[in-house]
């Protein structure tokens, strides 16, 4: 039996991490697949929607929506791994997961007559939160730490209110 | 009997079909909401069907998608879509829709439009008061959520 020399690789995960790990030495041309699973199995669950959001093609519910955009969908994944990690994670609640017309990725929460949609394109991502008739329906970016703990903030509100 | 390009009523009720992945349900299965991404449009122009011309079952694309509907007058009562300083008047404007080259007829066909005409900052604020003030009328067949 050859011996084997253990490598150590590293490898730097598009979500934000990184992993190292031995593995045999390997031979130029060699193909290594790794599979990552995420940490949370909230995150594998999201991660899982967001995918099946690729296939969507153009006119996907029957009305004029452009297909899925790859790009933009990777950009959401990442926005969403970001948001993850700045939310205490007792406090996480999972957001239903869609598209916008123009195949970006779409996150909303809703509770009531409350609602909570992030949508993340090229240039950041933004929430758009309204809380019923009669209530103004602001904006704003939702992009550093500092924005997500404020949005989750103002979401986590909502949650108690419907508690009491 | 009416005209399709008559004007659009304010009592006049109007359906949209909207596709499982875009219903929230309870564990049970009971319908709680409608996402905001059930009123997504290219052109910012929310397609609907008026009931007068059109069943909610002629209105579903496909036997999974719920219909919801909406009346015209609650839509014209949204005025607080502002962006920019800007105000946005909401109408509903008949659109049937005959002899295009790429869509089936559809005479019942109307739209939400704004006035000016939507930006999409404005656009994201319309959809969610829209999927508030929508309700089912008919639920899906099944739970086939197959897109393509």
């Amino acid at each position: 039996m050859a011996t084997q020399t253990l490598t150590r690789v590293q490898t730097i995960i598009r979500h934000g991490g990184r992993i190292e790990t031995d593995v045999p030495e390997l031979l130029e041309g060699t193909r290594v697949e790794l599979i990552i699973v995420p940490a949370s199995s909230l995150l594998a669950e999201l991660f899982a929607k967001i995918q099946e959001l690729e296939t969507y093609p153009e006119r996907w519910n029957g009305y004029n929506v452009a297909a899925a955009d790859l790009t933009a969908i990777e950009r959401g994944r990442e926005w969403i791994v970001r948001l993850y990690e700045a939310i205490p994670a007792e406090q996480w609640v999972q957001p239903h997961v869609g598209l916008d017309e123009e195949g970006s990725p779409a996150f909303g929460w809703y509770q009531r007559e409350r609602s909570l949609d992030v949508y993340v394109q090229e240039e950041g991502a933004h929430w758009v939160r309204t809380q019923g008739k009669g209530h103004p329906i602001d904006d704003g970016e939702v992009n550093t730490p500092e924005q997500m703990a404020e949005m989750w903030q103002w979401l986590r509100g909502g949650l108690d209110e419907q508690q009491r | 009997m009416n005209s399709s390009d008559d004007a659009v009523s304010d009592d006049e009720i109007l359906y949209r079909s909207v596709r499982e992945s875009d219903i929230l349900r309870d564990e049970n299965g009971i319908i709680l909401r409608i996402a905001s991404p059930a009123f997504n449009d290219r052109v910012r122009e929310v397609s609907l069907d008026r009931a007068k011309f059109r069943t909610s079952e002629q209105s579903r694309f496909r036997a999974s998608d719920t219909v919801v509907s909406l009346r015209a007058g609650d839509i014209r009562a949204i005025t607080d879509i502002v962006h920019g300083g800007q105000q946005y008047q909401i109408e509903v404007r008949p659109d049937p829709i005959l002899n295009h080259p790429e869509f089936p007829d559809n005479p019942a066909h109307s739209v939400v439009v704004g006035n000016p005409h939507l930006t999409k900052q404005a656009f994201e604020k319309l959809k969610p008061i829209l999927a508030l003030l929508c309700w089912v009328v008919l639920e899906g067949a099944d739970d086939n959520n197959d897109v393509a």
